[in-house]
C-alpha cells in the first residue's frame, strides 16, 4: 500500500509570544490508524489538533487532510473530518436528535431523515428515549456519544479527538473506545490527544510523545508493553 | 477584613481601563451638563430679574390714570430661577414662565420653554440631574455586575470562601470599594456644583445642594446594593448584566413614562377649551363690574340702598362703581379658586398616582425629591403661581378701593389715581418655600426611597448563603 | 446548506430561549402601550379640534343671523359695541373668528414629538401674533417631565436594545459554551454560519418592530384610504429597517471582535449609550449654548415698553399712521378719530418698533432649529428621530410650514379687516362669506423624501460599513476558540 496519510503535519510551528506551542511537528496518520498524542500539559497537543481544524493558523509548516493543505482550503478539508473535544458542547435547549440534525445538515448540506439520525445515535450508544431529550441535562459521556453520532452522520473518515475520554468513567471510556475501533475498522484515520497511557496502548496503533511542541518519540503500540510505555513516557518527561 | 476587600476592589477598579473610560465619559457629561445648564440658567435668571424689575417699574411709573385702567394695564409676573435650577430643571420647561396679572382674570402661565426647543433637544438634553439619575446607575451596573458573578466564573470566589470570608463581609467590602471608586468620580463634580452654587446663591443653595447630595447618595447606594445582590445571585456575569440592564431600563426609561401616562388616565384633565368655557360660564352667572344691568348687580344695589337708606347709588357714602367692581373681583376670585382648585386637585391626584410608580421604580421618587429640593417641582411652581395670584388680587383690590373711597359719586371712571396709589401696592415679592417645608411636603417620596433601601438591606441580610459554584 | 436553512435552525434554538420571550413580550407590550398612548393623545387633539370647529360653526351661524337681521334694519335688540358683527375691528379681533388648525397627520398616533408643547390651533385675530400664537393646552407639567411614551420613542430607544440583547452573544456565547468549535469543525463558511446566527436574531427584532407598527396602525384607527399614507407607512418601515441595519452592523462588528460575551455586552451597551445618549446630548448641549432659545420674557417686556411708548405719544402715532393711510383722512375729515383706528395706529406704532425684535426672535429660533437639524447627522438616533417624527407629521418641518402658512394667513386676515376698518365699511353678509379661512396645506411626498434621504442614506452607509467590518472580522472570530 502506498504511503498516503489521511492526516499529515509538515513542520508545523506555532509561537505565542515567547512560548513555542509547536516546534516543527511532523506526523502522519493513515487510514485505519489511531494515532495517540501524549505529552504533559502545555506540550502542544491541542494546538496541533487545532491546526488541522484551522482554529489555529501555524506560523510555518502546514497541516494536510487527504493531501489538501488545511489553511488553503479550510472548508473543503472539513468535509470529511469529525472533531470531538474534551466535552462535546451542544445546544442545551435542543434534543439530541435536533442537535444532530443541525450539525449533520451543516456538514452535509442536506437534511437527513429522522430514522437515519436515530440510527446514528443508537449506534453511538444512546437510547431512543434519550435521543429525544434535551441535551441540557446530558452527562459528559452522553454528549461524547452525540459527538460520535455527528461523525457517523457525516461519514467522517478523519477524526480529531482532544482528550475525548478524560473524566469518563471506565465503562463509558471503554464504550467510547469500542466505537473508535469500529470507526477505525471502517477505514478512519484518528488523531487523539490523551493523557491516558493505558487507553493509548489499548486502542491506539501508534503513539507520539510531545514535549514543548516537539515530537520526542514515536512508536507502534504493538511493539511495546504497558509498563514500558509508561517508563518511556516518564523518562521523556524527566529530561 | 472589610477594609482589605474594599481596598482590593478599589484598586482593581481604578486600574481597570473600562472604569477610567466610563468615568471620563460620565464625568465629562456631568460637568458639561452642569456648566451648560448653569450658563443657560444664569442668562435666564438675569433676563428674568431685569424683566421683572422693568415690569415693576412700569407699574410704578404709570402716568395718572383711572385706577381701573391701571388694573387692566396690570403687570407680568415672571417666574424666578431657583438656586439649583441648573442642576435639575424639573417642571420649569413645561410650566409657563410668565403670567399676566390683570383685572378680572386669573391667567394661566404662558411661554413654556419647551415650546421653543426642538424635538432633538428635548430628546438629547441632559441636565446634571438626568445624568445622575440615569447614567451614574448605569456606570454602577457596568462596574459592579461582575463583582460576584465574575469572581465565581474565574473561580476566585471559591478561594475566598475557602478562606472563610463571610458573604456579608465580602458584600460590604465590595460595596465600600466600588463606592469609593465612584466617589473619586463624583466628589469633584459635587465640588464644581458647590462652587457654582456658592457663587450665586450662598448658604441656602449649599444646604439644598447638601440635601440633594444625600438623596443621590441614597439612590446610588440602592443601585450598588442591588447590583451586588443580583451579581451574587446570578449564574454568570452575563446573566447578571442582562438582569441589571433590564432593571435599569425599566427604572429609568419605561416605568416613569408608564407611571406618568397612567396617572394621566387616573385623573384626566379637561381640554384648555373646555376649562375656559367652564370658567366663562361660571363668571357669566355673577357680577363682573362691567355689566351693571345684570341681576346680581341689581340685588347688590338694592341691598346697599336699603342698608344705607338712600335711593340712588350716587348717594352712597362711597363710589358705587369701585365698590361693585371689587365685589365683581371677589366673585371672579371665587370662580377661579373653584376651577383652578379643581384643576390642581386633578394634578395632585395625578402626582400621587405617578408617585405610586415608585413602588416599582425608585427613580420616580428620587426624581420627585430632586426636583423638590432644586425648587423646580410643581408644588413650588404652584407656590409661585399662588403668590402671583395673591398679588394680582391685592393690586385689583387696591385699585377698586381707591375708586370706591376717593371717586366722586358717579364719577368712578373719571377719577385718576397717581403714583402714590401705584406705589402703595408695593412691589411683587416672592419668597420660595424653605428647604424644611419642601422636605416635609416630600415625606411620601422620602418614605419611598427609605423603604426601598430598607427592603434591599433586609433582603441582602436574609441572604445567608453565597453560592460559590 | 442554504442560508434559509441556517436561519431556520437558528430560530429553533432561539425559540427555546427564555430571554427571547421575555424580550418579545416586553417589547410588544411596551410598543402597544406606547401606540395606545400616542393614539390617546391624538384623539384628544382631534377632540379639541372638533370642539373648536363646532363652536366656530355655532358662533358663526348665530352671528350670521344677527348680522342678517341688523343688515335688514332690525333694531329691536341692542347690540353691544364689543359684540357687533358689523364692525370689522371687532370681528377682526376675533369675534366669531375661525380657527387656524394644524390637524394631526394620518400617522400622528405613532409619534407625539413636540406636538404637546407647540400650538396646533389659534383663533384668527388682528392682534400681534406673538401675543396669542402659543399652546395653552392644559397638561400637568409633572407628567410632561417624564417624557411621552410613543411608538417613535420605543423604536428609537428600546428597539436597538432589543436587537443588542438578542445578538450580543451570538458568537461569544457559542464560543463560551463550546458549541462554536463543533459548528466550525463542519465544512461551512464560518462567516455564513455566524452571519446567519446574527441575522436570525436581528430579523426577529425587525419583524417585531414592523409588526408592532402594523398592529399600532390597525389598532389606532389610522385611515389607510390615502395613497400618501401608504407611502409614509412604507417610509416608516424603511426607517425601521435602516435603523435596525445600523444596529445590526454595530452588533456584527462587536461580535467579530472576539470578546467574551460579557465584554461584548458592555461594548454594545457603550455603543448604545454613545449613539442614543451621548451624541444627542452633545448635539443638544452645543445647540443650546451656541443657539440659545430667544427669551419670550424679554420679548414680552419689550412689547409692553413699545406699547407704552406708543400710547404716551398717541398723537404722534396717530399722525404717522394717517400719513401712511391717506385714504382714511379724506374720509374722516372733521370728526373725532374712530377709537378702533386709534388702537390700530397704536398697534402699528408698537409693531414698527417691535418688528426687528420679532424678526430677530424668529431668526434666532430658526437658526436654533437649523442647527439642531444639521447636528442630527451626528448620530443615527437623531436622524431616525427626525425621520420618524417627520413621517408621523410631528416633525419640525411640518410645524414650520404651519407657522409660515399661519403668517401668510394672518397678514391676509389683517388686511381684510384693517382695510374695512379704515374705509369705515361695516361688514355685510357678503363680507362675512368672504372672510378668509385657513386650511393647512400638507407638503408633498417628494419634499418629504428629499428631507429624509440624506439621513437615511448616511445611516445605511454606516450600517454597511459596520457590516463589512464585521464580515471581515467574523472569519477571525471563527478561528478563536
Ligand atoms: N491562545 C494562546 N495564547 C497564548 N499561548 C497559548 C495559546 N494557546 C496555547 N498556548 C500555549 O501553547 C502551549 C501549548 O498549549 P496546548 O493547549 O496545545 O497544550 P496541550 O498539550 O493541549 O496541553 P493540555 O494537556 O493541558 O491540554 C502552552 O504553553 C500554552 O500556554
Ligand atoms: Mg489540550
Amino acid at each position: 500500500m502506498a504511503y498516503s496519510p489521511l492526516l499529515e503535519a509538515r513542520g508545523l510551528t506555532k509561537r505565542y509570544g515567547d512560548t513555542v506551542a509547536l516546534d516543527a511537528l511532523d506526523l502522519g496518520v493513515n487510514s485505519g490508524e489511531v494515532y495517540c498524542l501524549l505529552g504533559a500539559n502545555g506540550a502542544g497537543k491541542s494546538t496541533a489538533i487545532n491546526c488541522f481544524l484551522d482554529f489555529v493558523r501555524p506560523d510555518t509548516g502546514s497541516a494536510l487532510i487527504g493531501g489538501s493543505v488545511v489553511a488553503d482550503d479550510p472548508i473543503g478539508t472539513k468535509q470529511r473530518l469529525a472533531y470531538i473535544p474534551e466535552t462535546v458542547m451542544l445546544y442545551g435547549n435542543l434534543s439530541a436528535v435536533e442537535n444532530l440534525e443541525y450539525f449533520a445538515t451543516l456538514a452535509t448540506g442536506t437534511r437527513p431523515a429522522r430514522p437515519d439520525l436515530l440510527k446514528h445515535l443508537i449506534t453511538a450508544g444512546l437510547t431512543e428515549v434519550q435521543a429525544d431529550q434535551r441535551v441540557g441535562g446530558f452527562s459528559k459521556g452522553m454528549r461524547q456519544k452525540v459527538g460520535i453520532a455527528i461523525a457517523l452522520a457525516k461519514g467522517a473518515d478523519v477524526l480529531l479527538l482532544d482528550e475525548p475520554t478524560s473524566g469518563l468513567d471506565p465503562k463509558a471510556s471503554n464504550e467510547f473506545h469500542g466505537l473508535l475501533g469500529m470507526l477505525r475498522a471502517h477505514g478512519a484515520a484518528v488523531l487523539m490527544a490523551t493523557h491516558d497511557l493505558f487507553r493509548a496502548k489499548e486502542s491506539g496503533t501508534r503513539v507520539g510523545i510531545m514535549k514543548r511542541g516537539r515530537k520526542v518519540a514515536e512508536l507502534r503500540t504493538d511493539e511495546i508493553g504497558h509498563a514500558d510505555l509508561e517508563q518511556l513516557y516518564l523518562q521523556h518527561m524527566h529530561d | 477584613m472589610i477594609a482589605t476587600i474594599a481596598a482590593k476592589e478599589f484598586r482593581e477598579l481604578v486600574r481597570d481601563g473600562r472604569f477610567r473610560w466610563a468615568a471620563v465619559v460620565v464625568g465629562s457629561l456631568l460637568i458639561v451638563a452642569a456648566l451648560a445648564g448653569w450658563t443657560a440658567w444664569r442668562t435666564q435668571a438675569q433676563t428674568r430679574d431685569a424683566a421683572q424689575s422693568t415690569m415693576q417699574a412700569m407699574w410704578f411709573n404709570q402716568p395718572a390714570k383711572n385706577p381701573h385702567s391701571a388694573a387692566h394695564y396690570g403687570l407680568w409676573a415672571f417666574k424666578p430661577q431657583m438656586p439649583l435650577g441648573f442642576i435639575d430643571r424639573g417642571v420649569d420647561p413645561y410650566t409657563g414662565t410668565a403670567s399676566w396679572l390683570e383685572a378680572h382674570r386669573q391667567n394661566e402661565f404662558r411661554f413654556r420653554p419647551a415650546m421653543d426647543a426642538t424635538a432633538a433637544q428635548r430628546f438629547g438634553e441632559w441636565t446634571t440631574a438626568g445624568v445622575l439619575q440615569l447614567l451614574v446607575p448605569l456606570l454602577i451596573i457596568l462596574l459592579a455586575h461582575g463583582a460576584f458573578a465574575g469572581e465565581r466564573e474565574r473561580g476566585t470566589l471559591r478561594q475566598l470562601a475557602s478562606l472563610g470570608v463571610p458573604a456579608r463581609t465580602l458584600l460590604i467590602g465590595k460595596a465600600v470599594g466600588i463606592g469609593g471608586a465612584m466617589g473619586l468620580l463624583l466628589v469633584p463634580v459635587a465640588a464644581v456644583g458647590a462652587a457654582l452654587v456658592m457663587r450665586d446663591s450662598g448658604a441656602d443653595g449649599l444646604f439644598r445642594l447638601f440635601a440633594l447630595g444625600g438623596v443621590y447618595f441614597a439612590y446610588f447606594t440602592l443601585f450598588l446594593v442591588l447590583t451586588l445582590f443580583v451579581s451574587a445571585r446570578a449564574a454568570s456575569a452575563r446573566g447578571a448584566l442582562i438582569v441589571l440592564l433590564s432593571l435599569w431600563a425599566w427604572n429609568g426609561l419605561v416605568a416613569p413614562r408608564l407611571a406618568a401616562d397612567m396617572a394621566r388616565g387616573v385623573a384626566p384633565t379637561p381640554t384648555a377649551r373646555a376649562f375656559s368655557a367652564d370658567v366663562q360660564r361660571s363668571l357669566a352667572n355673577g357680577v363682573d363690574g362691567h355689566s351693571p344691568a345684570s341681576t346680581r348687580n341689581r340685588l347688590l344695589q338694592d341691598s346697599l340702598l336699603a342698608a344705607h337708606g338712600v335711593s340712588h347709588v350716587d348717594s352712597l357714602p362711597f363710589n358705587y362703581s369701585g365698590y361693585s367692581m371689587q365685589r365683581g373681583e371677589e366673585h371672579a376670585n371665587g370662580v377661579f379658586d373653584h376651577h383652578f382648585g379643581e384643576l390642581w386637585a386633578q394634578y395632585a391626584a395625578q402626582d400621587r398616582a405617578q408617585l405610586a410608580g415608585a413602588v416599582v421604580a425608585p427613580l420616580v421618587a428620587v426624581r420627585q425629591l430632586s426636583m423638590a429640593i432644586a425648587g423646580t417641582d410643581f408644588a413650588q411652581h404652584r407656590a409661585f403661581a399662588d403668590a402671583a395670584e395673591s398679588y394680582r388680587r391685592l393690586l385689583n383690590k387696591a385699585m377698586n378701593d381707591a375708586i370706591a373711597d376717593h371717586a366722586a359719586p358717579g364719577q368712578g371712571f373719571s377719577y385718576l389715581g397717581d403714583s402714590t396709589l401705584w406705589a402703595g401696592v408695593g412691589p411683587f415679592e416672592y419668597e420660595a418655600p424653605g428647604l424644611g417645608r419642601v422636605l416635609v411636603a416630600q415625606a411620601p417620596s422620602l418614605l419611598f426611597v427609605t423603604a426601598w433601601l430598607f427592603a434591599l438591606v433586609v433582603t441582602v441580610r436574609r441572604e445567608r448563603r453565597l453560592s460559590v459554584l | 446548506m442554504s442560508f434559509l436553512t441556517m436561519l431556520r435552525f437558528e430560530w429553533r434554538v432561539l425559540r427555546r430561549e427564555r430571554l427571547l420571550w421575555v424580550a418579545v413580550v416586553f417589547f410588544g407590550a411596551l410598543g402597544l402601550y406606547a401606540a395606545s398612548s400616542g393614539a390617546r393623545f391624538t384623539a384628544q387633539q382631534r377632540l379639541t379640534i372638533a370642539e373648536l370647529e363646532q363652536a366656530h360653526a355655532q358662533r358663526r351661524d348665530s352671528l350670521g343671523q344677527l348680522l342678517g337681521r341688523l343688515h335688514a334694519g332690525d333694531t329691536s335688540r341692542r347690540v353691544s359695541a364689543f359684540a357687533d358683527p358689523r364692525s370689522p375691528a371687532v370681528v377682526g379681533r376675533g369675534l366669531g373668528a375661525p380657527y387656524t388648525i394644524l390637524p394631526p397627520a394620518a400617522l400622528a398616533p405613532l409619534a407625539i414629538g413636540q406636538r404637546d408643547v407647540q400650538p396646533f390651533w389659534a383663533q384668527a385675530s388682528t392682534r400681534t401674533k406673538q401675543t396669542f400664537f402659543v399652546n395653552d393646552e392644559i397638561e400637568n407639567p409633572a407628567v410632561l417631565v417624564s417624557g411621552r411614551l410613543d411608538l417613535a420613542f420605543v423604536i428609537l430607544v428600546v428597539y436597538p436594545l432589543i436587537i443588542l440583547a438578542l445578538t450580543f452573544d451570538a458568537v461569544a456565547g457559542e464560543r463560551e459554551r463550546g458549541t462554536l468549535a463543533i459548528v466550525l469543525a463542519q465544512p461551512v463558511d464560518p462567516r455564513r454560519v455566524l452571519g446567519a446566527k446574527l441575522a436570525a436574531r436581528a430579523l426577529l427584532a425587525l419583524a417585531l418592530a414592523l409588526g408592532l407598527t402594523f398592529v399600532a396602525v390597525l389598532l389606532t384607527g389610522v385611515s389607510l384610504g390615502d395613497p400618501d399614507t401608504w407611502l409614509r407607512l412604507a417610509l416608516w418601515c424603511a426607517v425601521i429597517v435602516v435603523y435596525g441595519a445600523f444596529w445590526f452592523g454595530i452588533s456584527m462588528a462587536v461580535n467579530a471582535a472576539r470578546m467574551s460575551a460579557a465584554a461584548s455586552a458592555v461594548s454594545l451597551l457603550a455603543a448604545w449609550l454613545g449613539v442614543v445618549v451621548v451624541l444627542p446630548a452633545v448635539a443638544a448641549a452645543v445647540v443650546t449654548v451656541t443657539h440659545p432659545s430667544p427669551s419670550r420674557i424679554a420679548l414680552t417686556t419689550r412689547l409692553r415698553e413699545a406699547t407704552d411708548a406708543a400710547s404716551a405719544k398717541r398723537e404722534d402715532a396717530m399722525a404717522s399712521f394717517l400719513l401712511d393711510h391717506p385714504a382714511y383722512i379724506a374720509d374722516a375729515s372733521g370728526g373725532a378719530p374712530d377709537p378702533n383706528v386709534v388702537s390700530m395706529a397704536l398697534q402699528d406704532a408698537a409693531e414698527r418698533v417691535m418688528a426687528p425684535e420679532y424678526a430677530a426672535f424668529d431668526a434666532a429660533l430658526d437658526a436654533q432649529r437649523d442647527a439642531a437639524a444639521s447636528f442630527r447627522f451626528l448620530s443615527p438616533a437623531l436622524v431616525t428621530q427626525a425621520a420618524l417624527l417627520d413621517l408621523a407629521g410631528a416633525g419640525e418641518a411640518r410645524f414650520r410650514a404651519y407657522e409660515r402658512q399661519f403668517d401668510t394667513y394672518h397678514a391676509e386676515w389683517r388686511d381684510f379687516f384693517f382695510s374695512r376698518t379704515l374705509s369705515r365699511r361695516s361688514l355685510s353678509p357678503t363680507d362675512w362669506d368672504a372672510i378668509p379661512m385657513f386650511r393647512f396645506a400638507e407638503e408633498s411626498a417628494s419634499a418629504l423624501w428629499r428631507r429624509l434621504a440624506p439621513g437615511l442614506g448616511m445611516t445605511l452607509l454606516l450600517a454597511m460599513a459596520l457590516a463589512a467590518l464585521g464580515r471581515r472580522g467574523l472569519t477571525a472570530a471563527a478561528q478563536a476558540r
